[in-house]
Order: C-alpha cells, then sequence, then structure tokens
C-alpha cells in the first residue's frame, strides 16, 4: 500500500484535525463511547481468554502447593463461618436495637454489578472499564468493590454505556483508611518506587500487627466506611520517617477481576 | 490489500497479547507496550510513510480508549517515535540484526515517553512520577519490540513470496 504525497499530506491534515477535536470535548468523548460499544465484546473475550490462558499455566505451576492451601481454606472456612453466625446474631441484635430506638440505617447503598471490558494499555496508570455508565446510573467518584467485596477503586470518568475506574493502585489514588483493630486513621496511597500501596499518617508509637486488616474510614465522602482494602503486609518505622508506613498487600486480586460492583447511594 | 489484511490480523493478535496475557507478566507493575512496538516495526520494515496510516489507526485507537483528557497525544507522539524508529534504521543501524533493531526500539520508545511525558507534564495536573518505572517500562517495552519485530518481518517474507 504505496501513499503519495497527496496522501501524505491528507493524513497529517487528519492528525491535526484530531488535535483540533480537543477542543469540542463532547464529539471526543461520544466517538469514545461509539468506539468501547464496539470494541468491549472482543476485549472482554480477550481479557478472558487471557486469565484462562495464565490461570492454566499457574494451576500447572501451584499444583505441589494444593493440598496444603486447601487445607489452610478448610480451617478458614470454619473460622469465617463461626464469624458468620456471631456477626448474623449481631446484626439482628442491632436491628431490634434500632427498631426500639427508632433509628434507620444511615448511608444505606444498592449495588450495580458491571463487567470489566478494558484495562490500560498504556503507561502505567492502573484502571480498567467498565460496561456501566451514566445512563446506568452511574457518576464520577462512585465507590468499586470487587466480587467477594474487597475495594477497587473509584470512577473517575463516566461516558454514556462506560466508565474509567481507577484503582487503588493507581499512582494518584488516595483513600481515606484505618487499621481494623485499633482505629488508627490514615490514608492509603502508592509508592511510586516500590509499586505498593502503604498506608501513611500512622503514629510511630502505634502497635499494629502483619495481616491485621485495613478498611477504609469513610472520610474521604467517596469510599463507605469499612469496606476492606487489604492486609498489613510489611511495617517500616525506619527513623527518617516521621510516620508508620504500614505496606498493604489488597485485597482484590486485580490481574483477575472480571466483574465489579459499584456503590451507589439509596 | 492483502498486505494490510494480513497486518490488521497481526495487529489484531498482538493487541490481544497486550490485554490478555502481558498483563499477567508485570515487572514492578508495568507490562510492555506492544501496540507501539508494532507500529515501529511497521516504520522500520515498510518505511515512514507507509506506516503512517497504522500510526493515525493505532494512535486514534490509544488515544481514544485510553480516555486520555487530551485528544492526540499519542498520535503526535507515535508519529515521532516512528520517524526516528525510521530515521535511525535508515542511517545509524542499517542492518538489521538484533544488535540493531534493539537500539533503535530503545532510543524511539524512549522518545515516545518521553513526549508523552512531557505533553502531559506541560498540560495536566502534575503527578507522582517513579523514574525507575519509567526505565523498566522503556527497557521491557524495548525488549518485547524484538520478537514483534521478527514476526512482523516473516509476515511480510511470506506475503512477498
Amino acid at each position: 500500500m504505496k501513499i503519495s504525497r497527496k496522501h501524505f499530506i491528507v493524513l497529517l491534515v487528519l492528525i491535526l484535525g484530531l488535535v483540533f477535536l480537543n477542543f469540542f470535548p463532547n464529539i471526543t468523548k461520544a466517538s469514545g463511547n461509539f468506539i468501547f460499544k464496539i470494541f468491549s465484546p472482543v476485549q472482554k473475550l480477550f481479557i478472558s481468554l487471557g486469565n484462562k490462558i495464565t490461570g492454566s499455566f499457574q494451576i500447572l505451576f501451584s499444583i505441589s502447593d494444593l493440598a496444603k492451601e486447601n487445607e489452610q481454606l478448610k480451617q478458614k472456612n470454619s473460622n469465617l463461618e463461626l464469624q458468620l453466625t456471631e456477626l448474623n446474631e449481631l446484626r439482628k441484635e442491632n436491628e431490634n436495637l434500632r427498631n426500639a430506638l427508632d433509628f434507620p440505617l444511615k448511608n444505606s447503598l444498592v449495588y450495580a454489578m458491571s463487567s470489566i471490558v478494558g484495562k490500560n494499555l498504556q503507561g502505567t496508570d492502573d484502571w480498567i472499564l467498565i460496561n456501566k455508565g451514566t445512563k446506568d446510573g452511574l457518576d464520577k467518584n462512585m465507590a468499586v468493590v470487587s466480587g467477594d467485596f474487597y475495594l477497587v477503586g473509584k470512577i473517575v470518568d463516566a461516558g454514556k454505556d462506560f466508565s474509567k475506574v481507577t484503582l487503588i493502585t493507581d499512582r494518584n489514588s488516595m483513600v481515606s483508611a484505618m487499621v481494623e483493630n485499633n482505629r488508627n486513621e490514615g490514608l492509603v496511597q502508592k509508592d511510586a518506587s516500590a509499586g505498593k500501596i502503604f498506608l501513611d499518617f500512622v503514629p510511630k508509637n502505634e502497635t499494629i500487627e502483619l495481616g491485621e486488616k485495613i478498611i477504609t474510614s469513610g472520610m474521604d465522602n467517596i469510599y463507605p466506611k469499612g469496606i476492606i482494602i487489604g492486609t498489613v503486609q510489611n511495617i517500616d518505622s525506619s527513623e527518617n520517617q516521621l510516620f508508620l508506613k504500614i505496606i498493604i498487600s489488597p485485597g482484590a486480586d486485580f490481574e483477575k477481576l472480571e466483574n465489579v460492583f459499584i456503590l451507589k447511594s439509596k | 490489500m492483502q498486505n494490510f489484511i494480513k497486518t490488521l490480523i497481526f495487529i489484531a493478535i498482538i493487541l490481544f497479547l497486550e490485554i490478555g496475557i502481558f498483563p499477567h507478566l508485570k515487572i514492578f507493575g508495568v507490562f510492555p507496550d506492544l501496540m507501539l512496538a508494532s507500529v515501529l516495526s511497521l516504520s522500520i520494515l515498510k518505511g515512514f510513510k507507509k506506516s503512517l496510516v497504522w500510526i493515525v489507526i493505532v494512535g486514534l485507537f490509544l488515544d481514544v480508549y485510553s480516555l486520555n483528557n487530551y485528544f492526540g497525544i499519542s498520535i503526535i507522539c507515535m508519529f515521532f517515535a516512528a520517524f526516528t524508529a525510521f530515521f535511525l534504521s535508515q542511517n545509524v543501524f542499517k542492518k538489521t540484526n538484533i544488535a540493531s533493531v534493539f537500539p533503535v526500539f530503545l532510543l524511539s520508545i524512549t522518545l515516545y515517553n518521553l513526549l508523552f511525558f512531557i505533553i502531559y507534564k506541560i498540560l495536566s495536573t502534575p503527578s507522582e512520577f517513579s523514574l525507575i518505572k519509567f526505565i523498566i517500562n522503556i527497557v521491557y517495552s524495548a525488549i518485547a519490540a524484538v520478537p514483534v519485530f521478527y514476526s512482523f518481518k516473516k509476515l511480510f517474507s511470506a506475503v512477498k513470496q
């Protein structure tokens, strides 16, 4: 396919024309929505196929650990069942007390399920695309959680049929959070050099243990209180730091995410 | 036309690798930019002018798809990177062995990322910058670009035959 001088100029004009489109954000947004609509089924297929292929390899490499993991999961499951029974009891008690005091639940949320139809292809920003947008009632700054209710991120751009979700592992993400047990509050952000997320602004004299849960505090008015962000993986209390640097292992497995829930205020 | 369709199918396969496979092979949270590698390979193998169509198609797709705040950034950066790759392959690293191809990719991918970073720095709010990630991104993309280049080379030689 040869390109003549005339075609070359036409292409250059086309490129400049595309740049000029920036002055009309509505057109760029509408064209984005159109392309997502066409391309999203293909990309969903690519993501799911890729997950299956890499998943099969992972299974092959981890066969020896499966028995051990199975035992651990059984143990965890029985612990969780016990906790669930206790929680159900507490919920009933809470409901009864609320009814007695005539004190309704605040900040009730509804969940909209959505599929991931795209992932970042460029650079190092961590974001995903979901197949629901403004026409489904989604809007900017709505919190997004995984199927197992771990924090995933928030909507940063809502189109008509699609929304862009920034993950909590993105370098610009900030989440008001706290340590579940001792309720110490701080900010979860990304350590760009280490490529990990950490809880900042927790005083050095506090005792935090490895494996403790880090949950959202609700102070930023974006993420509802109580969503699990992850668990404490490491604590850096070196002298050159003013606060503890609590490295978090995120609860959500971002590589394998296929569906998410968007939290909408009722 | 046959060449165009074959290239299109090949780019679709590369897109699948970039979307489906490489996100699982991240190094320091970074995975290679295979679409850029495709455009650079085309520029080296078919010439800058002939690769312009692909610069527009791939760049436009990435710009729309990434919901970049500024439309056309990928196309412009790809335009200069593809020209650099073509220029270097014609004037400095003339052979098509790995020792010549790798530095061409390394330099043109560096230019692409630098331009992208500078334009974003000028136009949008400043964000945290990690030099290590920046370097890993360039090196990883350049390494991954080598097999992409040879696959395209094989594809075009098969079409000629």
